[in-house]
């Protein structure tokens, strides 16, 4: 098979395990078994049968496929019932001394790994119960679900902190009332001294009373909140540390992808990987996945010369590729680095010069830096010094997606290049998307928020201090003359009268000066997403006030991309004309898998996900249905046999359906008699892959295939 | 007295005539409604004087007097966003999809009513001048699948006079770019 599946193995054995036990059991039971009791443990057999298929077990595959065919005997009450009850307990024995064998294989794998391989009989019992205790502690939950549930925490806990802010009012009341309190006995007793009428006293009273149950109610409130302040503020702590995922999640595959890469390339690579255990939130880690790998393509493609050329000029024949993560503050820092050729500025030059864009100051200084037009020649979308398109790398959408995904996640990116001695690729991104320092502050009419770590500098607006340079204002704030833009019309807003205040945002290489309006306060708030429908490049996400009230956080890596206004306009028209085409056309493929084993689903995504497809995935038919009705797929990859609703339903429905029914479906089956395909093509797939014999290749041909042509000719 | 008799017999006539007719028609309608499968629930609402509907069963909610907040560097029929009960929603004008102009938002960027639908991915909604009625009828679908209006209904209203409204397709509507209406 063409893919690593021993990261599947630990997880097929539990699973196969519990399977065996629900058979066993049932076998027991045989007599009192129903008709859908039968059609339960048939689909049992057959979905480890398909396991054992996907992670290359086909001993144990056959053997569940008889065990499926004694079922069926048991079922038709054909034969001895006894006998073949004791058939089946046989074989599951048997599945299971198989099952042992490959555990213990796995586990002596591992000792050998871990520990010296002469106390592996003595560390083989021990490992085998801390394994079981863990086991008991992971409890499965949907992604989706644990993803709410973390937000909907997050949301209480920003609730919550609001109610406190509310709590500060209530004191001040509380003051008052208690000033309001003294002012009145003062009084009360300059009137005591003459005659009092009861009304007056029994005012008195009622005033007392009321005060005092105030306070009462004060002292309550306070200790309420401080009994649930920590609480509350442990809960943060706990869903933003749940939602982080080492970054080995997604470096665990790379290795594969570049020896992929490199055998198809002809070039040797070593990998040199660290930092894979620093943790960033999962959403992430997931979309910068792509990203790297884009990277890691172009630095064995571009970067890295063949075996022979490094040869000639005296370097190692194997060359290297390093990615390498550090933990900054509150940033992550992940570094793509080769040792290869370095950018070739003649190429580059040439090319931009065949696209008939003339750039002077394509220039790469000594210590790897590249100028500024340079950095956006290579990073502006269509460009590619490859001649040729090939399907590795040099379709020209590489650097440009890139770019654009690690703004997207509020990053920033950088390229240094040494002639002859490589290219290094420098990501910087923020650990978590889901708290945020904002400053917020007022541009025109219009309430928005900035994260802080972009804020270098905050002045008064001193007109004196504006300099027009070739037309272009700039404004000198600490003896440096940056570039001047009026926020609100960057943002397309009504122009503000009142600019009081000028922001200084960036980084040290790269400082621009903004005009806004008011400052407002300075706060952390809760990010919640926007839709995506919106396509912005100005907005990341938005926070909501305790009135109600949204405040658009802008993502400034993006607005500081702006060179001057004109270019502005002109720019953000372009990007327009081409993301209506980028929509329908050319986003990322989404596929959805359905299949009721856990495994096929998980190996299945891998490898989609790696091969730059998004990817989501259903248990069964019904489920499928759900989310094709909720969301837009591009290709459906689905089993028969499902619990709910099968495959060939699902299939059926699908293609019954006015919205759905041109979507490709793509039957993945351990099923394989010629009946069982012609079925399949007759409910309407458009193509039967056998769980048996496909690999990676044939998968991601075929649906290249169907994205692209709407019909593949691959016949299994 | 014997003249008004004749006269009120004959206007009595005449009533219960007209009264079996509605009803007779009441029922042809029942039968009508009954036996066409493609009967559907649609919300009509006003759109610069005219009318046009959604199935209902592609709608979430309806809401009133909610600030849409303008999101920058969006496509230009994009109004901005909305707050409904702590979910973020896009907000389009449906009269610039259709190439009809713009829809009237009043001051303080408050809007009129907005339709919230469901089923489309993302929480999308438009701005409609007003929400009229929500009507049992019969679409008839255009053959022009590319339409953001897929097809007609007729709907009554008031005093007996028919209208036909066009039915929105709202896939259409929020993501097919391509299909610019120029009615």
């Amino acid at each position: 098979m063409g893919f690593n599946t021993t990261k599947f193995i630990e997880s097929f054995l539990s699973v196969a395990k519990d399977r065996l036990v629900k058979l066993e059991k049932a076998a027991l039971e045989g007599d009192s078994l129903s008709k859908e009791d039968f059609e339960g443990l048939m689909r049992e057999a057959h979905t480890l049968k398909g396991e054992a298929r996907m992670v290359g077990f086909k001993d144990i595959s056959d053997m569940s496929h008889q065990l499926e065919d004694f079922f069926l005997e048991l079922q038709q009450g054909t034969g001895d019932k006894t006998s073949i009850i004791d058939k089946i307990l046989e074989h599951i024995q048997n599945i299971r001394t198989k099952l042992e064998k490959i555990e213990n294989k796995t586990q002596g794998e591992k000792n050998l790994q871990g520990e010296n391989s002469s106390q592996k009989e003595k560390a083989k019992p021990k490992r085998v119960i801390k394994r079981k205790d863990t086991k008991d502690k992971i409890l499965r939950v949907r992604s989706e679900r644990f993803k709410k549930i973390t937000d909907l925490s997050i949301e209480t806990v920003c609730a919550f902190k609001q109610i406190e802010q509310t709590g500060l009012l209530f004191r001040r009341l509380c003051s008052k009332l208690s000033e309001i309190r003294i002012e009145w006995d003062q009084t009360y007793i300059q009137f005591s001294k003459g005659n009092i009428s009861t009304d007056l006293n029994e005012f008195h009273k009622k005033l007392h009373q009321f005060c005092d149950l105030v306070t009462k109610l004060r002292s309550r409130y306070d200790s309420a909140l401080s009994l649930a302040a920590p609480t509350v503020n442990n809960l943060l702590v706990e869903c933003l540390e749940a939602r982080m995922r080492p970054l080995s999640r997604i470096f665990d595959a790379y290795p594969a992808e570049v020896h992929r890469i490199a055998a198809r390339l002809g070039k040797k690579v070593n990998l040199h990987i660290s930092g894979g255990e620093i943790e960033l939130d999962r959403d992430i880690v997931e979309a910068i996945n792509e990203p790297l790998i884009h990277l890691v393509r172009n630095a064995i493609d571009h970067g890295i010369e063949s075996p022979e050329q490094r040869e000639i000029k005296g370097k190692d024949y194997t060359g290297n590729l390093w990615i390498k993560a550090k933990r900054q503050g509150q940033k992550v820092i992940i570094e793509v680095e080769d040792d290869g050729r370095g950018i070739d500025i003649a190429k580059v030059r040439n090319k931009a010069l065949r696209k008939g864009i003339i750039l002077d100051k394509l220039i790469i200084e000594q210590d790897g830096h590249l100028s500024e037009s340079l950095k956006k020649l290579l990073f502006s979308s269509g460009f590619s010094t490859k001649d040729e398109i090939s399907d590795i790398s040099g379709r020209g959408v590489g650097m440009d997606t890139v770019k654009e995904a690690i703004y997207k996640l509020n990053g920033a990116i950088d390229i240094f290049s040494y002639k002859d001695r490589g290219t290094k690729v420098v990501l910087e991104l923020p650990i978590s998307l889901a708290l945020m320092q904002v400053l917020i502050i007022r541009v025109s009419d219009h309430i928005f928020s900035l994260p802080t770590h972009w804020i270098k500098d905050i002045v008064f607006f001193d007109s004196s201090k504006v300099l027009e340079h070739e037309g272009i204002p700039k404004i000198l704030i600490n003896n440096e003359s940056l570039y001047l833009f009026d926020l609100s019309k960057i943002l397309n807003l009504t122009p503000s009268k009142n600019k009081t205040f000028v922001l200084v945002l960036g980084h040290e290489r790269h400082k621009k000066a903004f005009l806004i309006d008011e400052l407002i306060t300075q706060t952390e708030v809760i990010l919640k997403p926007i839709p995506s429908y919106l396509e912005t490049d100005f907005v990341m996400g938005s926070n909501i006030f305790e009135n109600g009230q949204i405040s658009l956080v802008l993502n400034v890596s993006n607005i500081l991309r702006i060179d001057t206004l004109e270019s502005l306009t002109k720019t953000s028209k372009l990007n327009k004309k081409n993301k209506y085409i980028k929509h329908s056309k050319y986003s990322k493929p989404k596929i959805l898998i359905v299949d009721d084993a856990l495994i096929t689903r998980s190996l299945l995504k891998n490898i989609l996900i790696s091969a730059g497809y998004e990817v989501n995935s259903a248990t069964n038919g019904m489920e499928a249905l759900e989310q094709l009705g909720r969301d837009r797929f591009d290709i459906v990859l689905t089993d028969l046999e499902m619990p709910i609703m099968d495959g060939y339903e699902l299939t059926k429905k699908i293609r019954s359906n006015e919205r759905l029914k041109n979507i490709p479906i793509i039957i993945l089956s351990s099923h394989e008699t010629q009946d069982d395909i012609k079925k399949g093509f007759a409910v309407g797939a458009d193509e039967y892959l056998q769980k048996g014999n496909f690999t990676q290749q044939t998968l991601i041909e075929v649906i290249e295939q169907l994205l692209h042509h709407g019909t593949s000719n691959y016949i299994v | 007295m014997g003249d008004i008799r004749p006269d009120f017999e004959e206007k009595r006539q005449e009533i219960l005539k007209a009264c079996k007719k509605v009803h007779e028609k009441e029922q042809e309608e029942v039968v009508e409604t009954i036996g066409k499968e493609n009967v559907q629930l649609v919300l009509c609402f006003r759109l610069n004087e005219q009318l046009y509907g959604v199935e209902i069963e592609q709608i979430r909610e309806i809401a009133k007097n909610v600030e849409i907040y303008p999101v920058p560097g969006t496509k230009e029929f994009v109004l901005g966003v909305i707050n409904i009960r702590g979910e973020i929603c896009a907000v389009i004008d449906p009269l610039m999809r259709l190439g009809k102009g713009r829809v009237q938002i009043g001051n303080n960027n408050m809007s009129k009513e907005l339709i919230v639908f469901k089923n489309l991915g993302d929480s999308l909604a438009i701005v409609v001048d007003e929400v009229t009625d929500l009507i049992e009828t019969q679409i008839s679908l255009d053959t022009n699948t590319s339409s953001i209006i897929k097809g007609k209904a007729k709907t009554l209203e008031g005093n007996d006079k028919e209208k036909i409204i066009g039915i929105l397709d709202p896939e259409k509507l929020f993501f097919d770019f391509e299909t610019q209406e120029d009615i």
